[in-house]
């Protein structure tokens, strides 16, 4: 080895490899991750997600990293109160209604430290914590929260949806009484206020940062918030490279408790069965969204566990009443009784979740099961479709996301369980990008859909999937009681007469049936066995807040 | 050179007297089979083509389970005498997928090679002959190469990809895509054998006498250059059966549950990881194998078409020879 005049190394076989073995052991060595973070390993959560969040600011995406990182750099006005679930050494949002209570449940203060509705419930005035800085050191104030609102009616992005659903009917309806004091007016009576404004999709920025941040182009500053975060929540971005990773940071000034991990690597891992090999060599924490035989395999780990919690999570197939035969309700009923949804539960789920028999997650207050009668039976789907006129079937297309393996699995189940009463169904499978669109557009007979109302309300998640307006409403299902019924349960604050409008118009909507139901298949977490301070959110996002090191 | 080599025999096209050529197919064909069993080697892909072939034409009037009917009770059930090769996760049965997977993976190879071969030949002696020949002609035969140029400068899978996604999903969006990326390469040889054959002087003789484009190609021109296309086709019948069983893998290829090795492999592979490894194993072989045995074939052409490694002794051959001396 000699170093040339000008003092570079030449570059040959021996030197290359000489520095390509020191390079792979740095790489390798034990702690590689802690000291790329400067970090304790035990004060840091690694996650394996199938994908980085595609934008830091809910009014652009709701996409599910964005739902798993957003509450940890966002603080709410107020959140639910928690109570423990029936699985062990796990918490989760206590849903049940408390008209005693303002705001009719238990609700903790987060930003705001108290809150007053008036005596006929179209006003209600937040008084604000002091001394809560944001991660760029600004106080919040009520500047903060009016700014927040008059983005949403601004930028018209969820937040459009958000501010109809709060009854805001202008900016105006936000008003600035003092510096800790902030007034919301409505226009009429809104029963499920409180309980959106502690939806995830409506964090409170940072107003001084924002306005900084804002150019003549981009007035409510949405190329910067795409990217970095302003907010008053427990963690402070440090990196984000899409694609890659996020790494988030514990801020030392956040106001509430600290959270445990000191540092959270959010890492991009597209393939789940690499996930689970991260999980069970240690690499990781957390694993997310895992094959249910993957999360099956982990039944006899000794570092790794599932916890699976009953969640809002909502497994169906939209059957689009603009096209025929699907116009016809008891060729939508047929196509109920057609699917094998024990099966699926039972195999494909690998008994992750449990078959669906209401059209809203059946934990939610109001939500009731009693009109089901669904259940696998091939000769009333037969004779429905006798009835409907059709009893030598008919051809229909279903399609499905690529990007969800067992979709796959349960279409071609139904489409065996389908060709029993003669109907032929052509299977179309979709990018993922490619299937959200057709989903908005409305342009296929019969589609798949995964989701959940994220607000634990019957009028809220009625209204988000059945009303003719609505623009979820994927089947196009249009009912005028169903709009109405909807309509009066999210507009008195009577408890009875919300829910028994929300009971009337299930019991319509199980009637007509708008969906093949499927499966809730409920809310699982692969992580290591050492972690612990696990709290279920009907949002179905990870806290990373919540968690520690047991 | 061999016997049957136009060049050997004076430059001469093949006998035109039906009853020459049926003598003439039949000597072939007869010398050509004495040099696959003299070539174990090359054998051996003419019967695992021959199988695959044979399983995907009786496979229908077998006993077997329904290849696109799910059984919702068996749940990635292990190989067992029920089920042979065991079920997927969806509860079809990998055996009889197996066996029916070359209707469709052999259907989609044969029919885009050949329809590419077609094209991209006809094409490639066009511009082979009119290449200086100066004019419009000239102009048509460098247009042609330029557009060539343009989708071999793609990247094979990728361009294949956008394809069908243009096209849409279907057997037929395949076929055309899979039969588009490959048209360069029968474009590209055919012209090639075209320059060489015609300077022959029998090939200027005809033209000289009046002969035109067509006649030169049909009877004079193609027929000696068919030989390297041959073998080029069996190649690329592997190459699209592995490009076809790629689509399927990455979601872009035949709808499901249509049975074909790709898809087969897509669907199985994430419970590998897990432990069961027979919806995946069991297509990945069959493919495995498949292409090996058109790749063989292929081989057995290309062997056959070059005189000295037709004439050269067999192992076996020599060994005899050896031993008969010593």
């Amino acid at each position: 080895m000699h170093n040339t005049a000008n003092g570079t190394i030449p570059l040959s076989r021996r030197t290359l490899l000489k520095y390509g073995a020191a390079a792979s052991a740095f790489t390798f060595a034990p702690g590689f991750v802690n000291a790329s973070f400067g970090q304790d390993r035990s004060k840091t959560l690694v996650i394996a997600a199938p994908a980085t969040p595609l934008s830091l600011d809910v009014e652009n995406s709701l996409s599910p990293g964005t739902i798993d990182t957003v509450a940890a750099f966002y603080d709410y006005l107020i959140g639910f109160g928690t109570i423990p679930d029936t699985v062990d050494g796990v918490m989760r949002e206590d849903l049940e209604p408390r008209p005693d209570l303002p705001g009719g449940y238990n609700l903790k203060g987060m930003l705001a430290e108290s809150w007053a509705f008036a005596e006929d419930g179209k006003s209600v005035v937040f008084t604000l914590r002091q001394g809560v800085l944001s991660n760029w050191g600004n106080e919040l104030t009520a500047e903060d929260v009016k700014y927040t609102f008059d983005r949403k009616f601004e930028v018209k992005g969820a937040g459009a949806f958000m501010t109809s659903v709060m009854g805001l009917p202008d900016k105006d309806a936000v008003k600035v009484e003092s510096k800790y004091v902030v007034s919301f007016t409505l226009k009429d009576p809104n029963p499920i206020l409180m309980i959106v404004c502690g939806h995830l999709a409506n964090p409170i920025f940072d107003s001084t940062k924002c306005k900084e941040m804002a150019t003549t182009d981009d007035p409510w500053a949405r190329n910067f918030l795409d990217t970095n975060v302003a907010g008053f929540g427990p963690y402070a971005l440090k990196d984000i490279t899409r694609g890659q990773q996020m790494v988030a940071t514990a801020r030392s000034d956040y106001y509430g408790e600290k959270p445990y991990f000191e540092t959270v690597v959010f890492r991009e891992v597209p393939i789940s069965a690499t996930r689970l090999q991260l999980l069970q060599g240690g690499a990781v924490d957390i694993a997310q969204n895992l094959a249910p035989t993957e999360m099956k395999s982990l039944e006899n780990s000794t570092d790794a566990t599932v916890t699976s919690i009953e969640a809002s999570q909502m497994l169906w197939i939209e059957l689009n009443t603009a096209f025929a035969p699907l116009d016809n309700i008891k060729v939508r009923q047929a196509l109920n009784y057609a699917m094998p949804k024990d099966e699926v539960v039972k195999t494909i789920m690998q008994g992750f979740g449990k078959k669906m028999t209401t059209f809203m997650p059946d934990f939610y207050p109001g939500a009731t099961a009693e009109f089901y009668d669904y259940d696998y039976d091939i000769e009333k789907a037969k004779a429905l479709l006798a009835e409907a006129g059709h009893a030598d079937g008919f051809t229909s297309t279903l399609a499905y996301n690529a990007g969800i393996p067992f979709e796959e699995t349960i279409a071609i189940m139904y489409q065996t369980a389908l060709k029993k009463i003669g109907v032929t169904i052509e299977l179309k499978k979709l990018p993922a990008g490619t299937f959200f669109d057709s989903l908005v557009k409305r342009s296929e007979p019969m589609t798949f859909n995964l989701d959940a109302p994220f607000t634990p309300d019957p009028g809220f998640s009625l209204n988000l999937y059945f009303h003719s307006g609505s623009f979820l409403d994927f089947s196009n299902y249009k009912n005028e009681e169903v709009d109405a019924l909807i309509k009066t349960s999210l507009s008195t604050l009577v408890e009875e007469d919300r829910f028994a409008a929300t009971t009337a118009a299930q019991k319509i909507i199980n009637e007509e049936a708008p969906w093949t139901l499927i499966a809730n298949p409920g809310f699982q977490l692969a992580h290591g066995k050492d972690i612990g301070g696990i709290v279920y959110y009907t949002s179905n996002r990870l806290n990373f807040q919540d968690y520690k090191r047991v | 050179m061999s016997e049957t080599d136009p060049a050997a025999l004076g430059g001469q096209p093949f006998a035109n007297e039906t009853g020459g050529e049926q003598l003439l197919a039949t000597g072939v064909l007869k010398e050509f089979c004495g040099f696959l069993m003299n070539r174990p080697s090359y054998l051996v892909g003419y019967l695992i083509v021959a199988m695959v072939a044979l399983s995907g034409l009786v496979a229908p009037l077998l006993p077997l389970a329904s290849p696109v009917d799910a059984d919702a009770g068996a749940y990635l059930v292990p190989p067992s005498w029920a089920h042979p090769m065991g079920t997927d996760s969806a509860g079809l049965d990998v055996f009889s997928r197996v066996l029916f997977a070359p209707r469709v993976d052999l259907a989609i190879a044969l029919v885009s090679t050949c329809w590419a071969a077609c094209f991209g030949s006809v094409a490639g002696a066009f511009v082979g002959l009119w290449e200086e020949r100066g004019g419009i002609k000239s102009g048509a035969a460098t247009l042609i190469l330029r557009m060539a140029d343009v989708i071999q400068a793609f990247p094979v899978f990728a361009l294949a990809l956008v394809l069908v996604a243009v096209l849409g999903q279907g057997m037929t969006s395949i076929i055309i895509a899979i039969g588009i990326v490959n048209l360069p390469l029968y474009l590209r040889l055919m012209r090639g054998e075209v320059l060489r054959i015609r300077d022959q002087s029998y090939v200027e003789a005809a033209h000289i006498a009046g002969a035109g484009d067509i006649y030169l190609l049909t009877r004079h021109i193609v027929p000696n250059a068919a030989p390297p296309l041959l073998a080029q086709m069996s190649i690329n019948t592997g190459v699209a059966v592995l490009l076809a069983a790629g689509l399927s893998f990455i979601g872009a290829g035949v709808r499901a549950p249509t049975p074909e090795w790709g898809s087969m492999i897509a669907m199985g592979f994430q419970n590998v990881v897990t432990g069961q490894w027979w919806p995946s194993m069991f297509p990945g072989l069959a493919l495995a194998l498949t292409v090996f045995g058109l790749g063989r074939i292929g081989a057995s052409i290309l062997a056959w078409t070059n005189p000295r490694e037709r004439s050269r002794p067999t192992r076996r051959a020599w060994k005899a020879f050896t031993e008969g001396r010593n």
